[in-house]
């Protein structure tokens, strides 16, 4: 080989040996950051997975503490709406209420919930549209009109209760004001002639 | 005193302008045809011109180069591009015959040696500023070294190409617009 060649190619090998030394040198350098890198990431990671399962338990615990105490809680306030269920229902009686218009249209009002010491005229007052007379203390209150169908010389408004142990209806001889109703009474309002008396009860 | 003839002159002075305006020019990192002007300058004036050229571009280039002022490394620059231009004049005194594709691939290799030259000094002058701040020496060169590894090998292999397929092109038509001689006669050019 001609030593001129010989020369360039010397120089040639130089400096591809001295770059892919300092290429070599720089990667092993970027390894190194990265191993590094990776390292610390994968440390982080574990400690957070750690922190995250102490969080997890934690949270688990306070969840069970709060479902306990809510579950209590829940208990108390479940007996408490029960002794008050109790308590009205002690202090509270249910109804059924008939409404007849005289033209054949008639409606139920059954298991109505009024206070005790409820009348048949409260019972009325409580579930429809009314008029009515005050005749005083010892007269009581007369239904007038239910739902804009009112009293006139012929027809008129009259209460009845139903008699279960003898299993007819009643007319009373006093007002609606005056009849005190009991737990399961059955009372009905009719629409009736005062042409044949006493009318005929509601059916 | 040699004195240069006034198309010489001309020459020397346009290539002087063309590199410095090149060398500001912003372009890549590590891209450049600062060195091979320079070497151009070294081939066909000799080493002196080669030299000055280098340390005229450097220190223009220290202060206004696109990247910002070169500070420390300015010395290291201007060390580098000496050599590139040295380099330039002694290349000009061993070559002889026309020029082939053998030729191209020795101003290949000349231009990836001198420009790994200058990428050494120029580390170096970083693992001067690394030795200021604490460093050991050792450490200090081999960390600036593998720092700007890349950067150098984009460096060298940029060149590589550069000076393996311009060098001798315009080697030949400068050869032409100065004196008409024929580029590489077979006995080492006169200018």
């Amino acid at each position: 080989m001609e030593k001129r060649t010989f020369t360039y190619v010397a120089l040639g090998l130089l400096v591809w040996a001295i770059s892919g030394t300092v290429v070599a040198g720089y990667y092993f350098a970027q390894y190194k950051t990265y191993q590094n890198e990776y390292e610390n990431l994968a440390s982080e990671l574990n400690t957070l997975s750690g922190a995250v399962v102490d969080l997890s338990d934690t949270l688990s615990g306070t969840m069970e503490n709060v479902s306990e105490n809510f579950t209590g809680e829940f208990n108390t306030l479940s007996g408490s709406m029960k002794d008050l269920s109790e308590i009205m229902e002690s202090i509270s009686l249910k109804v059924n209420i008939l409404l007849s218009y005289g033209n054949g249209t008639k409606t139920w009002h059954n298991n109505t919930a009024l206070p005790l010491g409820s009348t048949a005229f409260t019972a009325i007052l409580a579930v429809t549209d009314i008029e009515y007379k005050d005749y005083g203390e010892d007269l009581g209150i007369l239904v007038t009109s239910v739902n804009g169908r009112g009293n006139n010389s012929t027809h008129g408004w009259l209460y009845w209760y139903w008699d279960a142990q003898n299993a007819k209806w009643v007319l009373p001889e006093y007002a609606a004001s005056k009849y005190i109703l009991h737990r399961g009474d059955t009372i009905a309002f009719a629409y009736e002639s005062y042409a044949m008396w006493p009318p005929p009860p509601p059916t | 005193m040699r004195l240069l003839p006034t198309r010489h002159l001309v020459l020397l002075i346009v290539l002087s302008a063309l590199c410095v305006g090149i060398q500001l020019t912003p372009r890549p990192p590590n891209v450049e045809f600062t060195s091979l002007v320079v070497f151009l300058v070294g081939a066909i004036f000799g080493i002196s011109f080669g030299a000055t050229l280098g340390i005229l571009v450097m220190f223009i280039n220290g202060f206004f180069s696109p990247w910002g002022f070169a500070g420390l490394m300015l010395p290291f620059q201007v060390t580098g591009m000496v050599i590139v231009g040295v380099g330039g004049g002694l290349y000009r005194r061993t070559r002889v015959g026309l020029y082939d594709s053998a030729s191209c691939i020795e101003a290949a290799v000349l231009g990836a040696f001198l420009t790994l030259i200058y990428d050494i000094i120029t580390n170096f002058g970083v693992a001067v500023s690394y030795m200021l701040i604490g460093m050991p020496i050792s450490l200090a060169f081999v960390n600036a070294v593998i720092s700007g590894a890349l950067f150098s090998v984009i460096h060298v292999v940029s060149n590589t190409f550069v000076f393996g397929l311009t060098f001798f092109p315009l080697t030949n038509v400068l050869q032409k617009l100065i004196g008409g001689e024929k580029t590489w006669k077979k006995e080492p050019l006169l200018t």
